[in-house]
């Protein structure tokens, strides 16, 4: 059984669809904490610093009360209204996170639940007893001191921090060629997963995060490319956003990987009623032994790649939850395997609308951990939503 | 004639260039270091700072906020529409200017959520204020649709919707466009003059992919294709308009003097045919070239670089403001236009990453 964690003080999810964390076997799904009160407005706002410490301060609340400890944060995406703002936010976390710091992704974002909240950050965290592994980012040239690790492997998962085109002076290479920045960054994943003793067959999804959505283009080649070899029954799942902002200035896309080194082979499950089933990338993939489904950001268009239902937003999300229902169910689950939402946004304040559709499928008494982010772009300029799903098949 | 505000905190304009009678009010340039911190975190009283620093700078230009015919406010997040334009009621008690609010994807100063660029002109000539029945709603707002004063009308940017304000054609932007385009004409009408005497045309985007699709409207419909005669068209994209479901915003800047005051002029790096752009990732050397190409477009306007009065930039990374500055600050000369700078999510094309809009004094 999948158990929703809830702790003191987080009042935020109050109301809406919303856990604040999910706990799945050993894995913990931990929503996008922010500095709000219950209605979701922002505390300290206009301060980075507090927000973060308050974020932060919920994080540890809810791994604590999940039974585990600020070290079994494996993976963290935050969530950034100014990306210029990373660098505070990451000098907070630098006390939260000593040894052995989570793969950290930080993106920039238009915005999410209300206006002045500066940073939402969402987390997995591994409860399990196995050692934590961590690749250090020295390899990828990334400044040193911040509380980040290139990639971190807890039991049998590799989570891969968002990986940019970084020399290992810290320039980023090739400059303004978003193409070439894909396949450098690419290299990087690589390298931080067989660092961590896992190989590309192991990956699960790729988050990629873009700071032109028509950069998605020259991506896509990259992406083909990079699994031309891969049946497309083995393909991983691909989720690619724009977003206002990279960490590092030059930066033009950035790719967050997940990986599970569990055996078998890696399992693609593709609904006939998604446009991309004849590439490789999946609607969601699994390793066969394993639990975990990558769910790639589900998006209104027809299996044409049509999009449904133009300018018509709770709508446009419904057809994205049935395409992550269809997806689960293919791989032997159902809505209430799903842990983790990330929904992205081209309209952040879409996220209201967007939460009432989700309820419809979602368990009151256990949703999911989800985090609604505002994006500059998706894949096709008529997308309002990309919906981006966790799920952990359950033994029954 | 420069006056400055050298106190004033990052929210508020610190700026204002006097032309005569015009007077254009905004900031000093994108990361211009010394201004003081906004009110944190609280969007009114950085709109408050913002109006009180607007009105001392058109007192010191010898009018008052009564004088303001264009305002445009740049938002952290459109969410704080509304409360800004609370304030604005709280400032102007009738004969609203054209207002323009838009989001951004940033603003120089990190904790910035509001900022505004504005043009006065002082005098006693009526200030002709019009919203059309077709946009009525207009009326909920301390806005006007256009805004006249003398020969120069201010057309705030007009959005696809029905007189009650619902959106229309949702998820068509070129639809939208359309509907916007022929409120700007019914404004420019309304106001005494037409989109033959339109001089600059700013289009917001909620995703920069549709500009093309906008682009086949504008030309074909209402503007003609760019060259001599046309306006200065600048197209950006934004993260957010005032209401959920606008795609696009459309505002327009009228000269309708027989000898015209003002030039336009629009510059980004420019992009060859099938998209190729000048000087990819090298934000300094694209900055450069955006400026040669906005000295080009003010040229076939009869204006040069050091004409410009009031200059608004666009930057797709804000990381790259601050190079944006160096080059602006070493090619504009010694008496600087205003210059208010923002985050966007693009222009015409992948790769640019800046877009200038300026007014010039010709």
């Amino acid at each position: 059984m999948h158990t929703a964690i809830e702790a003191e003080g987080l009042d935020w999810y109050e109301g809406i669809p919303a856990a604040p964390a999910v706990r799945a076997g050993d894995l913990l799904f931990v929503s996008g904490q922010i500095s709000a009160d219950a209605a979701r407005r922002p505390l300290d706002a206009g301060d980075v610093r507090a927000q973060a410490t308050r974020a932060l301060d919920r994080l540890q609340a809810v791994v604590e009360a999940a039974g585990g400890r600020m070290d079994d944060v494996v993976d963290v995406i935050s969530f950034h209204t100014d990306v210029r703002q990373v660098r505070t936010v990451l000098d907070v976390a630098a006390d939260y996170f000593q040894a052995d710091p989570p793969a950290w992704t930080p993106v920039g974002t238009t915005g999410t639940y209300a206006d002045g909240l500066d940073v939402s950050i969402r987390a997995i965290a591994h409860l399990g007893d196995e050692p934590k592994q961590c690749v250090a980012p020295d390899a990828v040239g990334w400044p040193g001191g911040l509380p980040v690790s290139a990639a971190c492997r807890s039991g049998d998962y590799v989570f891969v921090a968002g990986q940019v085109a970084s020399t290992a002076n810290g320039a980023v290479e090739p400059r303004g060629d978003h193409g070439g920045q894909a396949r450098a960054a690419y290299e990087h994943v690589a390298r931080a997963l067989a660092s961590a003793g896992a190989a590309m067959d192991d990956v699960l999804d790729i988050c990629s995060f873009h700071l032109d959505p028509r950069g998605m283009v020259p991506c896509e080649g990259v992406h083909m490319d990079t699994w031309r070899d891969t049946p497309i029954p083995n393909a991983p799942a691909w989720t690619a956003i724009g977003m206002p902002g990279m960490w590092l200035p030059g930066a033009l896309a950035q790719y967050r990987v997940i990986a599970d080194v569990s055996p078998g082979p890696r399992v693609a499950r593709t609904p006939a009623s998604i446009h991309w089933k004849n590439t490789p990338n999946s609607g969601g993939s699994k390793k066969e032994g394993g639990v975990l489904i990558g769910i790639a950001g589900e998006v209104a268009s027809d299996a044409e790649g049509n999009v449904t239902t133009p300018g018509d937003t709770a709508s446009q999300a419904r057809y994205c939850f049935n395409r992550i229902r269809e997806v689960v169910e293919m791989h032997g689950g159902g809505m209430h395997d799903v842990v983790e939402i990330t929904s992205f946004h081209k309209d952040h304040r879409d996220w209201e609308i967007v939460m009432e559709a989700g309820r419809e499928y979602f368990d009151p008494g256990r949703p999911p951990a989800w985090t609604p982010v505002g994006a500059t772009g998706l894949w096709n300029p008529g997308y309002q939503h990309e919906i981006y799903a966790l799920a952990v098949v359950q033994d029954r | 004639m420069t006056l400055t505000l050298p106190n004033a905190p990052a929210c508020a304009p610190n700026t204002a260039r006097k032309l005569g009678e015009l007077v254009f009010v905004g900031g000093s340039g994108p990361a211009a270091g010394a201004a003081a911190p906004a009110p944190p975190g609280d969007v009114r009283e950085q709109a408050r700072a913002a109006f009180d620093a607007l009105a001392e700078l058109l007192e010191m230009a010898g009018g008052g906020i009564g004088d303001v015919v264009d305002l445009v406010t740049l938002h952290a997040d459109a969410r704080t529409i509304e409360t800004v334009f609370e304030v604005g009621r709280e400032r102007f008690e009738r004969d609203f200017p054209a207002w323009t609010p838009v989001a951004v994807t940033a603003l120089p100063e990190p904790g910035t959520l509001v900022a505004l660029g504005a043009v006065a002109v002082l005098g006693d000539a009526p200030k002709q204020c019009v919203i059309p029945d077709t946009i009525k709603w207009w009326h909920e707002h301390p806005a006007s649709a256009g805004c006249r004063k003398g020969d120069l009308l201010f057309v705030a940017g007009q959005y696809g919707s029905d007189a009650d304000g619902n959106v229309n054609t949702p998820g068509d932007h070129a639809g939208q466009a359309r509907n916007a385009l022929n409120r700007v004409k019914e404004i420019c009408e309304l106001a005494g003059t037409g989109l033959d005497d339109v001089i600059a045309v700013t289009s917001f985007h909620q995703d920069p992919r549709w500009i093309p699709a906008v682009a086949a409207v504008y030309e074909e419909e209402f503007f003609g294709a760019a060259g001599a005669g046309a306006p200065a068209w600048g197209a950006v994209g934004v993260p957010g308009l005032l209401k959920l479901g606008m795609l696009g915003q459309y505002r327009a800047v009228v000269d309708a003097g027989a000898r015209p005051a003002l030039a336009a002029g629009t510059g980004a790096p420019p992009a060859r045919e099938g998209g190729e752009v000048a000087h990819r990732g090298d934000p300094e050397a694209q900055a450069h070239a955006a400026f040669e190409a906005l000295a080009e477009s003010l040229a076939t306007a009869g204006a040069s670089l050091s004409d410009v009065v009031q200059l608004v930039s666009f930057h797709i990374d804000a990381e790259a403001l601050d190079a944006a500055a160096r080059v602006g600050r070493e090619l504009l000369g010694d008496e600087a236009p205003v210059w208010t700078a923002a985050g966007m999510t693009g222009t015409w094309e992948e790769g640019q990453q800046h877009a200038l809009h300026a007014l010039a004094a010709r």
